[in-house]
């Protein structure tokens, strides 16, 4: 199967003695929807930065498998969705995508095109020229999963992409990622929203403590561990505690 | 390295800049405002006291010749100004004691009865003695005791030592003056003493008034050119203004550091490099036009609180060149301060206190020479005294392009340093630390 290898992977931060990862054996398939499921602190944004190449690993592998070739990883497809949000303040929409598009080395034409499909998608043509300071939240994720696609890239991930958002806001959302699947792009997506994984997600991972508990379909999960809900398999690996 | 996204990231910081009135506010209005204010607060100090004018109260008790003279002197004097009277009337030694006493005025002169009378005796004496040595007997009648001379002159108590040394030197040469004056109108009218003085007085008169040789070291650029508040001022805050970048840039990077944008910024395509030469080139550029704007305004403005203006003469490009190397220096430093602070308030503090040490044993808030020997020493690793240093040459010293071209590469070294540091941190932090 095509798709991103992770073997042994390893994560230990500075001054700290738990490992972020602790030996990560995971293949992520392409063209998929691949759901990093995990209570706080399990170890999911640790390693989206250490598959988008923003933070090293401590040990292990990282490998583009296309049939039987394994290749290094080249990040320059990856678009990155992160958890806060990441856009100025003080530029309004319009001057954000034209900020990291050209950062991105595009072509002017190209760009302004892909700005009025993407804003027209998104919805927010109609705040183009606003500054993004006075975006209410879901305007706020939907402008910064937009700018991550203006390059379009062939993976995207989004880390908590529905956090804090309204309810249109997260169905305009569900409905873009499962577009983009559509159209063949590899997602790889973190939430606590099990409902929500769930329904998106073909593929999904569990993790805590660093370590990768359980993957594999939700339907089939549920029926090999008996269980009715995703949430119900999910407590019963990563326990009732309470995480901070 | 890629043109277009270090294009795109100094069309960014323009805009971020131009949006935030109070960081415009403070590195272009500030500087004016600072620049006018420490010119006229230091235009007295650095005013040789020729060119100051000093109040002096002036009680007479004696009114004769040698009061007139001394009046007459200190009215020719552009250095003093006689105040003999007050609501018309004229003052008296106790009011003279008074005033001076309170610190209402920092010098009073009382002349007392008598003192003329005893100026003259004294020199009957000395001409009695001129007489006696060519053979001839006293015969000037003179009272054989000296009394003191009875010109009091007075301080104010808080009045500064070096100060008092000027003002008594000024008098006493005066008094000497007098003193001459009355022997050479008496030697003229003794008849066996005319021939034989008057044949030696312009050689005495020349040996009494033989001026001190005096030399200047270096090459002064114009010979009406002086170090005055302003001279110093202009450069001094115009340079302290420039490193004052660093506030809102290592602020503004810090913010930018924030997970998510640094994040955003992360995953596009090029080299972190192409982020911080946007920043560099978009805040040096910003550096020039603060002094191009600082140096028109206080121009503008300095004429209307009484202070003479920047002299700039021809070296607009020169000096153009020269800020753009301590804007580098500044930017950098700037970039380096945000990339090694983690939070907003510890860049915050950090920067400025940074700024006002290295300011202070750069020179800019007092010039280097009055500092104590170990700070003068210390000023060589400030890089606000190199641009400072600079700017002098360029604006009082005048060019030697030796100097000035290793004066603008250690700028562009430093800022290369920092530069470099930041580069360097930034990747450890975004590798590593996470």
């Amino acid at each position: 199967m095509d798709g991103i290898l992770l073997s042994g992977l390893y994560k230990q931060y500075k001054k700290q003695l738990d490992l972020a990862l602790d030996d990560v054996n995971l293949l992520i398939p392409a063209g998929k929807i691949t759901g990093l499921l995990g209570p706080n602190g399990a170890g999911k944004t640790t390693l989206i930065l250490i598959i988008c190449g923003l933070l090293s690993e401590t040990k292990g592998k990282l490998q583009h498998v296309k049939g039987n070739e394994n290749t290094e990883l080249d990040r320059k497809d990856f678009g990155l969705v992160p958890q806060q949000d990441g856009l100025f303040g003080e530029l309004t929409l319009r001057e954000n995508l034209l900020y990291f598009g050209r950062l991105n080395q595009m072509k002017e034409k190209l760009l302004r095109g892909r700005i009025d499909k993407l804003t027209d998608v998104f919805q927010l043509v109609p705040h183009l020229d606003k500054k993004i300071k006075h975006f209410s939240g879901g305007m706020n994720r939907r402008a910064n999963i937009l700018v991550s696609l203006l390059p379009d890239p062939e993976m995207i991930i989004l880390d908590e992409p529905t956090a804090g958002v309204d309810i249109q806001s997260r169905a305009l959302i569900h409905h873009i990622i499962k577009e983009l699947n559509r159209e063949g792009k590899t997602i790889i997506y973190t939430s606590h929203l099990l409902s929500e994984a769930q329904e998106l997600c073909d593929l999904i991972a569990i993790f805590d403590h660093g370590k990768l508990l359980l993957t594999g379909k939700p339907e089939e999960l549920m029926h090999k561990f008996q269980k009715n809900s995703l949430e119900e398999l999910f407590l019963t690996y990563t326990g009732n505690k309470v995480r901070d | 390295m890629n043109i277009k996204r270090i294009i795109s990231t100094f069309w960014k910081e323009k805009i971020l800049l131009l949006r935030d009135p109070g960081g415009l506010a403070m590195l272009l209005i500030m500087p004016v405002l600072l620049i006018v204010t420490m010119a006229i607060v230091q235009d007295a100090p650095f005013k040789d006291y020729q060119d100051v004018s000093f109040k002096i109260l002036w009680a007479d008790a004696d009114h004769r010749l040698l009061s007139d003279s001394l009046k007459s002197m200190f009215n020719k004097s552009p250095q003093f100004e006689l105040i003999d009277s007050i609501e018309g009337r004229p003052l008296s030694k106790l009011q003279v004691y008074q005033l001076v006493k309170r610190g209402n005025y920092s010098i009073g002169i009382v002349i007392t009865k008598g003192s003329y009378a005893e100026i003259l005796n004294r020199t009957n004496k000395i001409l009695n003695l001129i007489g006696s040595a060519g053979g001839q007997p006293s015969i000037i009648p003179v009272r054989q005791e000296i009394d003191s001379l009875n010109v009091v002159l007075l301080f104010d108590p808080v009045a500064k030592s070096t100060f008092k040394m000027a003002v008594q030197n000024a008098v006493e040469k005066m008094l000497f003056k007098v003193q001459m004056d009355i022997l050479f109108s008496k030697l003229g009218r003794t008849p066996d003493g005319v021939s034989a003085v008057d044949s030696h007085s312009g050689n005495i008169q020349s040996l009494l008034g033989e001026k001190l040789i005096v030399k200047n070291l270096g090459k002064v650029k114009s010979s009406s050119l002086v170090m005055n508040s302003v001279q110093h001022n202009v450069p001094a805050w115009i340079v302290f203004a420039i490193f004052f970048l660093i506030i809102p840039l290592s602020g503004n990077y810090i913010k930018e550091k924030g997970e998510g944008t640094r994040w955003m910024i992360g995953m596009t395509r090029g080299s972190h490099m192409d982020i911080l030469f946007g920043k560099v080139l978009f805040y040096t550029c910003f550096g020039l036009f603060q002094f191009i704007f600082i140096l028109i305004i206080s121009n503008l403005i300095l004429p209307y609180v009484g202070l003479p203006t920047l002299e700039i003469g021809w070296s607009v490009f020169p000096a153009m060149a020269a800020t753009l190397g301590i804007a580098f220096a500044a930017v950098s430093l700037g970039i380096m301060i945000g990339t090694l602070f983690n939070t907003y308030h510890q860049a915050m503090m950090f920067g400025s206190i940074a700024i006002v040490i290295l300011s202070a044993i750069g020179g800019i808030w007092v010039p280097i020479e009055v500092l104590p020997p170990t700070l003068q020493y210390l000023a060589g690793i400030s890089p606000l005294q190199w641009g400072l240093h600079l700017f002098q040459d360029i604006f009082l010293r005048g060019i030697e392009w030796k100097t000035y071209f290793l004066e603008i590469g250690l700028l562009l070294i430093f800022g290369m340093i920092c530069l470099l540091i930041a580069f360097y941190f930034h990747r450890l932090q975004t590798k590593k630390a996470g």
